[in-house]
C-alpha cells in the first residue's frame, strides 16, 4: 500500500520488492539495482545482512521484516539524503563503542525520515552524524543488557541540526544525546532506565516539551548550551547515585522550563554554573517538583534564576545550598507573584491567594547538613524538630534565610496535564490492615477470657 | 519455668493494661494520629496522582518515633516498680511462682498489649486508606508495622532494667522519661556536635548511629519508606556500598534484634538472680 502510494508520487520512480520468495531475497541486491527515487519495499522474514542505503531510496518494511545483524558493526547505514526507513525490525548490532555499532547509522544523511522500526539488542540505536533536517518518528529502541559503561546513546544526534525527534520509546540505553545541533524538537518521547533520559552538549536554540524521562540516573542533563526551552515533560524516579537529578543545567544560559513536573527524584532541579554568562537570566516558571529528597539543589555562588509560580511539595528538603550559604542573587517573585511552598506555615488575610508574611527557608537543621552532609543520616529523627525549635526559640541560633519568597502562594498551581488519577480501592493494603486489626484482637480476647471456662471464673 | 503461670501472669497484667484504662488511650491517640496522617498524605495524592517518600510519610515515622518508646519506656520502667512499692509484687512472689515466670509473664503481659494497640493504629489507619486508596505499598506498610513492634520489645525491655533496679516508681518513671529524651534528642545532638568539632567521618557517624535503637529504627523505616539510600546522604551511600541493598536491611535488624536481646537478657538475670527485696 505504501509502496503504490509513493510510486504514484514519481512517475518515473519504480517499486521493488524484497521478500523471501523473491524478486530480490536480499535488501542490499534490491538496492543495488534501484535508482535514486526509488523505493524497495521488505516483505516479513528475516534478513541477515548489513544494509548500506548510498542513495535516495524509500525502504519501506511491510509485515515487520527482521535486518539481523549478528551482533557484529552496524546494521542499516544511510549514506544519501532523503532517505526513508521504515517498519522494520533491527536486532544484534555489535557491542564496540569504539566503532559506535548503531542499528540505525545516518551519515550526511539529510532530511531523511526514520519511522516505526523496532530496534531491539542493539548498541547505539539510531545515529544521525551531518544529517540535519531528518525526522525520527514512532520508534522503539531497547538497548542490550549492559552495564552502564558499556552502553550506547538509544538517539544521538552529531551535527545535526533542526532534526524533529517524535514520540519514540527508549530503553535501556545510554542517553539520548544532542551534541552541536541547534533548532531540534523533541516531543512526545519517552526515554527510561538509562543514563542521562536527555542530554545536550554545547547546542542552542533547542526545544523539548511533553516527554517523559524517568528512571534514568538523571532525567536531563543540559550543558554548555543557550536558550533552551521545555514545556509540559516529566521528569520521575531518575534515583543515580550521586547524581540523580530530575534535570541538571550545567554552564547552561537563557533556559526556560515552564509546567514540567520533577517528581520522586533524588533531586529535583540541579543548577551547576547557570547562567554562567553575566547577562543572561534563567526563567523557572510554573513547574511542579514534589516528593523529591531535595527540591532544587544550588551552589551559593549561583544567580540570575527567576523562580516563580512553581509547586514546591513535600520535597523533604525543599532547597539546598551546596555547602551551605543563601541564594540571594536569585529571585524568587516576579510582579508580586511568587512560589508555593508546602511547608509554608503563614496565612492569607485578604484572600488574594498570596501568602501576607513572606517564606523563608531558614531551618537551622538544614543549614547544618548542607555544611555537614555526613549529618544528613539524622534526617527525621525529633532531634531535627528538636534543633528547629530551639533556633526558633532562640533566634540568635538562627540561619540566615536561603531563600525569601516575599509573595509564596497560598495553594499550589498544578497544571491540567498533571491533575490527579485518583487513587483507587487497594485490595492489598486492606488485607493487610484487616489482618493487623483482627488477629492481635483475637489473641487478645483469648488472652483475657484465658482459663475463664475451666477455673470457672469468680 | 511453667507456661501455664507465665500465661496467668500475663493475663493478669493484660487485664490490669485494660482497666487502667492507659492502653486505651494510648490506642485510640495512636489511631487518630496515624489515620490524620495517612488521610493528609491522601489528599495530597488526589492532586498529583503521583506521590514519594514525602514529608508525610517521614511525619509517620516521627509519630512511631515519639509516641512507641514514650509508652513503652514508661510502662516498662513502673511495671515492677510499681508493684514492688503497692507491696503486690510479695503477694505475687509468695505464690508457687518462679521469678523467671513473674518476669516473663509480665514482659510478656506488657508486650501484648503495646503490640495491640500499635497494630490497632496501622490497622485501623490502614483499612480506611485501603479503601480510599493510596500509593503507599501494602508491604511497605506491613514492614513499618513490624519495625514499630521491634522497636517496642526494645524500649520496653531497656523500661524493665530501669524498673528492676530502681526502688521507686516515681525514681524509675523520672528514668525512663530522661531515656526517652536521651534516645530521641541528646545521644543525636551529642553525635552531630562530636561530629561537627571532631570532623568525624562517614563510618564513625554510621556506628554511633547504630548504638541507638530509636536510630536504627528510623534508619531502616526511612530505607523502607524511601527507593533511595542517599535520603541519609554519604552515610547512606557508604551503607548501600559496603553492604548492599538487603545486607544494610539484615544490617539493621541485626541490631534492632540485639537491642531488643540483649536488654531482655539483663533485665531477667538481674530480676532472677538480685534477692534484695
Amino acid at each position: 500500500m505504501a509502496a503504490s502510494a509513493a510510486s504514484g508520487g514519481e512517475a518515473l520512480a519504480k517499486t521493488l520488492f524484497v521478500s523471501p520468495g523473491g524478486p530480490f531475497y536480499s535488501i542490499q541486491e534490491a538496492i543495488k539495482r534501484a535508482e535514486s527515487g526509488d523505493t524497495v519495499v521488505v516483505r516479513g522474514g528475516t534478513y541477515r545482512e548489513h544494509v548500506v542505503l548510498d542513495k535516495t531510496l524509500k525502504l519501506i518494511g511491510e509485515g515487520r521484516p527482521v535486518i539481523d545483524g549478528e551482533g557484529r558493526g552496524t546494521v542499516v547505514l544511510i549514506k544519501a539524503p532523503r532517505c526513508t526507513l521504515k517498519g522494520f525490525k533491527i536486532t544484534q548490532t555489535g557491542s564496540s563503542l569504539t566503532t559506535e555499532d548503531s542499528a540505525i547509522l545516518l551519515d550526511s544523511a539529510e532530511e531523511s525520515t526514520v519511522e516505526d522500526n523496532h530496534l531491539e539488542d542493539v548498541l547505539f540505536g539510531i545515529y544521525l552524524k551531518n544529517s540535519p533536517r531528518t525526522l525520527v518518528r514512532n520508534n522503539v529502541v531497547v538497548g542490550k543488557k549492559l552495564d552502564m559503561p558499556n552502553r550506547g546513546d538509544g538517539i544521538r544526534l552529531w551535527y545535526s541540526s533542526e532534526t524533529r525527534i517524535e514520540n519514540n520509546f527508549i530503553t535501556q540505553t545510554r542517553d539520548l544525546v544532542i551534541w552541536f545541533s541547534s533548532k531540534t524538537l523533541i516531543v512526545g518521547n519517552t526515554v527510561e532506565k538509562g543514563r542521562y533520559g536527555l542530554h545536550y552538549m554545547y547546542s542552542n536554540d533547542n526545544t523539548f516539551e511533553d516527554n517523559v524521562f524517568r528512571e534514568n540516573l538523571v532525567g536531563g542533563f543540559l550543558m554548555y548550551s543557550r536558550d533552551i526551552r521545555f514545556y509540559h515533560n516529566v521528569f520521575a524516579h531518575n534515583q543515580g547515585l550521586a547524581s540523580g537529578y530530575g534535570i541538571g543545567f550545567k554552564d547552561l544560559d537563557n533556559v526556560v522550563a515552564e509546567e514540567n513536573l520533577f517528581v520522586d527524584n533524588r533531586v529535583g532541579l540541579y543548577l551547576d554554573n547557570s547562567p554562567h554568562l553575566i547577562d543572561s537570566w534563567n526563567e523557572i516558571r510554573r513547574n511542579v517538583i514534589a516528593f523529591n529528597d531535595i527540591g532544587a539543589s544550588l551552589m551559593p555562588s549561583i544567580e540570575r534564576n527567576i523562580f516563580f509560580e512553581n509547586s514546591f511539595i513535600e520535597n523533604t528538603e525543599q532547597i539546598e545550598v551546596r555547602g551551605g550559604g543563601t541564594l540571594s542573587g536569585n529571585r524568587w517573585y516576579v510582579n508580586g507573584r511568587g512560589n508555593h511552598w508546602s511547608d509554608y506555615v503563614g496565612y492569607d488575610d485578604n484572600g488574594d491567594g498570596i501568602g501576607d508574611i513572606p517564606y523563608l527557608a531558614e531551618s537551622l537543621f538544614e543549614s547544618i547538613i548542607d555544611k555537614y552532609p555526613n549529618l544528613r543520616v539524622f534526617i527525621f529523627s525529633p532531634v531535627s524538630q528538636a534543633i528547629e525549635f530551639a533556633s526558633k526559640t532562640f533566634p540568635v541560633m538562627k540561619p540566615e534565610p536561603k531563600v525569601v519568597d516575599k509573595y509564596p502562594l497560598v495553594k499550589p498551581i498544578i497544571p491540567d496535564i498533571f491533575k490527579a488519577r485518583k487513587g483507587g480501592f487497594s485490595g492489598s493494603f486492606l488485607t493487610v490492615s484487616i489482618i493487623l486489626v483482627a488477629f492481635p484482637l483475637g489473641f487478645y480476647t483469648y488472652l483475657i477470657r484465658y482459663g475463664r471456662r475451666r477455673s470457672g471464673y469468680r | 519455668m511453667e507456661f501455664k503461670n507465665v500465661l496467668l501472669i500475663m493475663q493478669k497484667e493484660v487485664r490490669e493494661a485494660l482497666k487502667n484504662r492507659w492502653f486505651i488511650i494510648y490506642t485510640v491517640c495512636f489511631s487518630i494520629l496515624a489515620l490524620l496522617l495517612l488521610f493528609f498524605s491522601y489528599s495530597r495524592e488526589e492532586i498529583l496522582g503521583v506521590s514519594g517518600f514525602g514529608r508525610t510519610a517521614a511525619s509517620l515515622i516521627n509519630l512511631v518515633l515519639l509516641f512507641v518508646p514514650l509508652v513503652s519506656l514508661v510502662t516498662g520502667a513502673i511495671s515492677i516498680s510499681n508493684e514492688r512499692e503497692n507491696g503486690t509484687l510479695f503477694y505475687l512472689l509468695s505464690h508457687p511462682v518462679e521469678r523467671s515466670e513473674v518476669f516473663t509473664g509480665k514482659f510478656l503481659g506488657l508486650l501484648v498489649s503495646i503490640w495491640v494497640s500499635i497494630c490497632l493504629g496501622f490497622g485501623l489507619s490502614g483499612i480506611v486508606v485501603g479503601i480510599k486508596g493510596g500509593s503507599l505499598g501494602a508491604s511497605k506498610y506491613l514492614l513499618t508495622t513490624l519495625l514499630s513492634l521491634l522497636l517496642a520489645v526494645s524500649l520496653l525491655s531497656i523500661g524493665f532494667i530501669v524498673s528492676v533496679l530502681s526502688k521507686k516508681a516515681a525514681k524509675s518513671i523520672g528514668i525512663s522519661v530522661f531515656l526517652w529524651l536521651f534516645f530521641l534528642v541528646f545521644s543525636d545532638l551529642g553525635i552531630m556536635g562530636t561530629t561537627i568539632v571532631m570532623d568525624l567521618g562517614i563510618k564513625p557517624v554510621f556506628v554511633l548511629a547504630l548504638l541507638n535503637p530509636t536510630e536504627v529504627f528510623k534508619i531502616a523505616a526511612v530505607l523502607n519508606m524511601s527507593p533511595r539510600f542517599e535520603v541519609l546522604g554519604p552515610v547512606g551511600v557508604y551503607a548501600l556500598r559496603s553492604f548492599g541493598r538487603d545486607g544494610t536491611f539484615y544490617l539493621l535488624f541485626s541490631a534492632m534484634i540485639l537491642w531488643t536481646v540483649i536488654p531482655i537478657v539483663i533485665g531477667f538475670l538481674a530480676f532472677t538472680l538480685l534477692k534484695k527485696e
